[in-house]
């Protein structure tokens, strides 16, 4: 008997309020103690900044995703493992506060695919505008706005699309229950969801002109707008450290006996090593978007030369950061590739612990290499030849996975599920970008490449490769775990048959005019550069593209109502929750502990076992184990 | 409601205390499907269900889900998953339109044929992948190698197309410079490494695509390899050497992009949002044009006088980033022009609004041409209405102010001397020579209305009141 | 963790994971205050620093080492299920505690001879220790709250994790400040 639920219990909606609410008390407040102090009333940035802040509080604290931690302070106690209202079913449970990493996977993901959707659109918006020279309809303070919307929705998005993959598999790929905090998880969710609210906001508050990068001075005078920037990339980056965390306690805490770090689902070590960047470096660009703040805010000179301060101060801080983020971006997807490859070509994941240790290589030596977006910066000049070595020193471990996925497939026996053409077309286009990176790398190429077009297509190339398509793969692969139901082959092929291409005349265009002459976050270009078509192409690309995605969208949305019922383990493959589970996966995962007994990938090896539940041991005495009584039925959605 | 199962023989076993229940499910299979079933056994407690799965094969076990003396529970838990190919159903006589599948779905029995049926096909393929690898042995050594030396052919002929189609395409603009000797002679190095490198990767992918493609039907695994250690460490010890060898070229390249000329001309060039000024201290001479002699090293001194911006001609190569802050920001560029021609410099760091249109011309000269240009420029034009242009070009004024009418920045200067203005503080003024005065002296004090406020204080810093007067005199003639 | 499916976990493995929990959240924390630290010798180098009361910092520096101290004592007394000591000390702890942040918010940045907006070193000297104090604020109101539940004899000798954890992000605080006193106000000569 389904009872029904009121509008206002559904989380995301008390959310909204609440963040209204608290906008209304952060301008009042600002606006209150100026008039207290005797100073003018309406001081914009003070006033929004602070609406900001009491509006993601607000969101927070009426969503509800606080209460237990608000019954600790007080005393009270909670359950151990907290439940979620057994009224909300269907849409109003997806918007609601949940602390099962399944669900909370499930918001991640779905999220995630709105938020590029939205990225994407930007983009779309200013491709259109830069088919031919000249404006056509978007003016410059338009462009530049909706340019660093892309960028930074877009990084938002992705940040989502790994949250969505590590909090959904880790659990279940090590036989956990959950992750080690729940309520954490939830947390770190949907703080998400204001944070991008403050972004989508900078449209209404007079834009913003600096590109994602935010370089002060220009973002110490820019338009309102980058309050809202600075302050929404501020708590996204709460969502990174505390999703992180999470991932790390999880990893090392939770594993199912017998489950060595080696004899772990090579996902999670991809998951644990980009847990470790996002949860340490990711203060770095909230302390520097926060200086630049302060500098807005009460006439701080960190990055004024004029006042003391130092430009170059922020690049270091900023890119300390924003350089391992973007391994933070990939990692996991290069891990999705990993999982996958041995799945279809039925043949062990060749190297697995080299392929294993290479995620801590790269995140490692990751951290050394930031200064190489700095190298025309004005920077002290003895710094960029050892920039220059830790640079290139990533091809190494990066190279070691590219070898090990070549080794894994040859001599194997492929076949071409829509997952595995996506880690396929992952595995070219990550290439492509790995590729263009060694120009940059190199100081004096670097010198001709820094703020061109080039870079544009090097970068794009990498989040396609590294993130976007193996997040795909990852959705299609899962797909009938998640939703108990089969996505459309066709679909799925005809959307990666138009992605893949489309995406190679995108990047070979932009690499193209960037070589040419074509810098960045302009809205207008030089005919006398004659790049008119390479930019006619690139525009249909995006295009194409964003049509491939809508087809994909479709596929998933009608699938998971009314696709082919599917239980079976549909990939055959070895990994708990395909062996262990039932479809869909129940509200705690596995019902009794799982033991690991053998390698994770022995494809081809007779008779290995990898996993199976501690009962099913043959000849065991099984003690009685203490279970509930017979709960609801596990609803499909 | 077992259509597909003529092939094999289904192994039952019956678990509930029931008779009627027993013998109306034997009574069904036997009579009604066709299917060869073989009632492995019918027990009536959960412990001879366990012995007899135990014991024996069983494919299908169907407990009867009223049954009080049977605890489903502990029956189900311990034959969920463990790689067992057993399907249980629950079935219920006081409910009879539906069975329970062991994961607790209830599924209406027109849906539970296509449950049935996905089932019974996927179990049979997982019996045989368990069976282990395809025992036709196809990959002998020989057939290995052969394997490896085509597709390394391959790769061969992929990079040589690659090359050749890249020399197809517009890559580079001309190279101009010194500077750009060394580092096109790296981006060709690199191009090739690309090329090979890319189709190192993609040919050998893609020979598996085609080559070790799964056979229809095939559904055992392939052959187990779980690596090889000297491998690794060959592919590991390789790029490293590679990216070493190439950091310490790149070292190399900068040293000589880098190395400096004594006898260099000197330029100050300082940017601004949004226009250049270039000024040569030699000879006293302010110009928003860069005017180069041919192979003669120029030493660029880089200063901004708000945001940061670069420095950037394509076909030199190079590019330096402007700081604001005086003196210890001034940062330096090198260039040495070979091509005589007519370049632009546009500015490589986003600077705001205007940052597309932030350009200039920069035109290389013989250094006859060079010299007679320095000699028109020193020499200053008697009419002020003239040099009152050039001070518009240079100190950046037209980069937002018009002189035709159309609405840039700021307010255009057609028409404007002796105009009524209307202020955004709504005061009316007339446009004379103290309000000029003062619109570059203090910008903010008087902002017409519909304008943003965004003339940067300093822009008239190093301007004279001599040369402001030129500049009146010089807009008094736009009518 | 649950008792719903097979696996359980102790009190102790609880434990264990939220002490984990907790230092990678100091480790994450830490990189904030490293921010700090590179920007403060980027600007000033070694040889400058921000012109400052000296006594009034070696006595809120006294006056947050001494909480640490009672702090201390307090998780001691926890030990010994020695609740009236508990309480004390970590009442005591709590008042150093605002009585440091009444020294630097209330009476440092009131007769710092600059404000906000008069340069680099003013700039560092407001962030470092706004930054620094935010922190000891969130740490008083988590010792409020400890003070307040462990009054109400929530805490046991086996079960205070939360007064572990509030000791523990003290201590924290306290060695950040560590590296800021001598980073604010004794490395280098002071500007003018």
């Amino acid at each position: 008997m389904k009872e029904k639920v009121h509008l206002f219990e559904i989380g995301l909606v008390r959310g909204l309020i609440g963040m209204t609410l608290g906008v209304l008390i952060g301008l009042g407040l600002v606006s209150g103690i100026r008039a207290l102090l005797g100073l003018p009333v309406w001081n914009p940035e003070a006033a929004w900044v602070l609406a900001g802040v009491f509006g993601t509080i607000g969101f927070m604290l009426m969503v509800g995703v606080m209460r237990d931690w608000i019954k600790w302070a007080l005393g009270e106690e909670t359950p151990d493992f907290p439940e979620t209202d057994p009224r909300l079913q269907g849409w109003a449970k997806y918007l609601s506060v949940s602390y099962d990493h399944k669900i909370i996977g499930i918001q991640y993901g779905v999220t995630a695919l709105i938020v590029i959707s939205l990225a994407g659109l930007f983009a779309i918006i200013f491709r259109t505008e830069l088919i031919a020279p000249g404006i056509q309809f978007l003016q410059p303070q338009d462009y530049n706005t909706i340019m660093t919307l892309h960028g930074i929705v877009m990084i938002g998005g992705m940040l989502l699309g790994v949250g969505a993959m590590s909090n959904y598999l880790v659990p279940l790929l090590i036989g956990a229950n959950d992750m080690a905090f729940p309520r954490l998880n939830a947390f770190a969710y949907w703080i998400n969801v204001p944070a991008v609210i403050l972004l989508v906001g900078t449209l209404f508050m007079g834009g913003l002109e600096t590109g994602w990068t935010g370089y002060p001075p220009l973002s110490s005078r820019a338009p309102l707008g980058t309050q809202w920037f600075l302050l929404g990339v501020y708590f996204i980056g709460f969502s990174s450290i505390f999703g992180a965390l999470n991932i790390i306690a999880t990893v090392m805490k939770l594993r199912a006996k017998g489950m060595t770090y080696f004899r772990m689902p090579v996902f999670v070590w991809t998951a644990a090593a980009t847990a470790l960047i996002a949860l340490t470096a990711t203060q770095l660009i909230g302390l520097s978007f926060q200086l630049v703040m302060f500098e807005r805010l009460f006439g701080m000179a960190f990055f004024e030369p004029a006042k003391g301060g130092n430009p170059i101060l922020f690049q270091h801080l900023f890119w300390f950061y924003s350089h391992p983020a973007v391994y933070v971006f990939v990692l996991t997807g290069l891990g999705v590739i990993s999982e996958l490859l041995p799945v279809f070509a039925r043949k062990p994941l060749f190297g697995y612990r080299w392929v294993a240790l290479s995620s801590f290589g790269i995140a490692l030596v990751g951290f050394l290499v930031w200064a190489h977006h700095m190298f025309t910066s004005g920077m002290e000049p003895y710094l960029r030849v050892p920039f220059m070595y830790s640079t290139l020193l990533v091809a190494v471990p990066t190279g070691v996975k590219f070898f090990s996925w070549v080794a894994t497939i040859w001599e194997g026996k492929l076949s071409f599920e829509t997952p595995m053409l996506f880690v396929l077309g992952a595995i070219s286009i990550f290439l492509l970008g790995g590729l263009s990176g060694p120009p940059n790398g190199v100081v004096a190429t670097d010198l001709h490449l820094q703020d061109t077009y080039w870079i544009v297509g090097h970068f794009h190339a990498t989040m396609f490769g590294g993130f976007l398509f193996p997040f795909l793969a990852a959705i299609y692969y899962w797909f009938p775990k998640i939703t108990g139901r089969m996505y459309n082959e066709t679909l799925g092929k005809i959307h990666f048959y138009m992605m893949l291409p489309a995406f190679y005349v995108q990047s070979l265009g932009q690499m193209q005019v960037g070589l040419l002459g074509m810098r960045r976050r302009i809205a207008d270009y030089d005919p006398a550069l004659q790049i008119e078509f390479s930019h006619l192409l690139i525009t249909v690309a995006a295009y194409v593209i964003g049509i491939s995605l809508i087809i994909a969208f479709i596929n998933f949305a009608y699938s998971a109502a009314k696709g082919k019922v599917v239980t079976t383990n549909v990939w055959r493959s070895r990994s708990p929750e395909w062996a262990l589970l039932p479809t869909p996966i129940p509200a705690h995962n596995y019902p009794e502990p799982i033991e690991v007994v053998g390698e994770p990938y022995d494809y081809g090896l007779e008779g290995a076992v990898y996993v199976r539940l501690s009962s099913s041991a043959p000849l065991r005495e099984t003690s009685e184990p203490s279970l509930p009584p017979d709960t609801a039925v596990a609803s499909a959605d | 409601m077992f259509r597909n199962f003529s092939r094999s023989t289904v192994r039952v076993l019956i678990a509930s205390n029931h008779a009627l229940f027993r013998h109306g499910l034997m009574s069904l299979f036997k009579k009604k499907l066709g299917v060869k079933v073989e009632i492995v056994a019918e027990v009536t407690n959960f412990e001879s269900a366990i012995e007899v799965l135990e014991k024996h094969e069983v494919d299908l076990v169907i407990v009867d889900y009223d049954d009080d003396q049977l605890n489903q529970e502990d029956f189900l838990r311990r034959f969920v998953g463990g790689g067992g190919q057993k399907r249980i159903i629950l079935v219920s006589l006081s409910n009879p339109e539906s069975a329970m599948l062991y994961d607790r779905r209830e599924l209406p029995l027109s849906q539970f044929e296509e449950w049935f049926e996905g089932w019974q096909e996927a179990s049979t393929k997982l019996k045989v992948s368990s069976a282990g690898v395809d025992k036709r042995n196809n990959s002998s050594r020989s057939n290995r190698m052969k394997h490896f030396v085509v597709a390394g052919f391959l790769v061969v002929v992929l990079t040589v197309l690659l090359i050749l189609g890249a020399g197809q395409v517009r890559l580079l603009p001309v190279a101009a410079s010194t500077q750009a000797q060394p580092i096109d002679q790296l981006f060709r190095l690199m191009f090739f490494a690309i090329a090979f490198l890319f189709s190192l990767i993609v040919v050998f992918m893609l020979y598996s695509i085609v080559v070790f493609r799964r056979r229809k039907g095939d559904e055992s695994d392939a052959r187990h390899i779980e690596g090889n250690t000297k491998l690794e460490v060959t592919w590991t010890t390789i790029p490293l050497i590679i990216v070493l060898g190439l950091s310490f070229l790149g070292a190399r390249s900068l040293a000589e992009v880098e190395r400096p000329d004594p006898k260099a001309l000197e330029v100050d060039v300082i940017g601004m949002q949004w226009t250049w000024r270039f000024e040569y201290p030699r000879y006293g001479i302010v110009s928003n044009e860069l005017v180069l002699p041919v192979n003669k090293q120029v030493v660029l001194y880089l200063t901004s006088q708000d945001v940061i911006h670069s420095f950037w001609v394509p076909e030199f190569r190079v590019k330096q980033d402007l700081l604001p802050g005086g003196e210890e920001f001034v940062r330096t560029l090198r260039i040495t022009p070979t091509e005589i021609g007519s370049y632009k410099v546009r500015c490589a760091e986003l600077c705001g609004i205007r940052h597309a249109y932030m350009e200039s011309p920069v035109i290389v000269v013989s250094q006859a041409d060079f010299d007679v240009w320095v000699a028109q420029q020193t020499g200053e034009s008697t009419d002020p209405v003239e040099r009152g242009r050039k001070w518009s070009n240079q100190y950046g004024c037209l980069s937002c102010h018009s002189l035709d009418g159309s609405k840039l920045v700021g307010p255009s200067w057609l028409g404007l001397f002796g105009s009524e203005v209307k202020l955004a503080d709504g005061r009316t003024v007339i446009a004379d020579e103290a309000y000029i005065i003062e619109s570059i002296r203090n910008p903010g004090a008087a902002i017409v209305e519909g304008y943003p406020n965004v003339m940067p204080a300093n822009v008239g810093q190093d301007l004279s009141d001599e040369r402001i007067q030129d500049i009146i005199a010089f807009i008094k003639t736009l009518r | 963790m649950t008792t719903q499916t097979g696996v359980t976990h102790s009190y102790r493995e609880k434990l264990a994971i939220n002490r984990l929990g907790l230092w990678l959240f100091i480790l994450s924390d830490s990189f904030v205050f490293g921010g700090l630290l590179v920007s403060r010798f980027y600007l000033l180098g070694t040889q400058a620093r921000p012109h400052l009361d000296q006594v009034v910092g070696f006595v809120v520096t006294v006056l947050l080492l001494t909480s640490s101290f009672f702090m201390n004592r307090a998780e001691i007394a926890m030990a010994h299920d020695d609740r009236k000591a508990f309480l004390r000390n970590t009442a005591i702890t709590l008042v150093l505690g605002l009585a440091f942040l009444v020294g630097v918010v209330g009476v440092e940045w009131q007769i710092a001879p600059f404000g906000t907006a008069d340069g680099a070193a003013a700039s560092i000297f407001y962030t470092l220790t706004g930054f620094h104090a935010f922190h000891v604020l969130t740490g008083v109101i988590f010792l409020a709250v400890v003070l307040r539940n462990g009054a109400r004899g929530h805490y046991s000798r086996q079960k205070h994790w939360a007064v572990e954890a509030a000791a523990v992000y003290w201590h924290f605080v306290d060695v950040v400040w560590i590296f800021f006193y001598p980073a604010l106000y004794l490395i280098g000569t002071p500007l003018p």
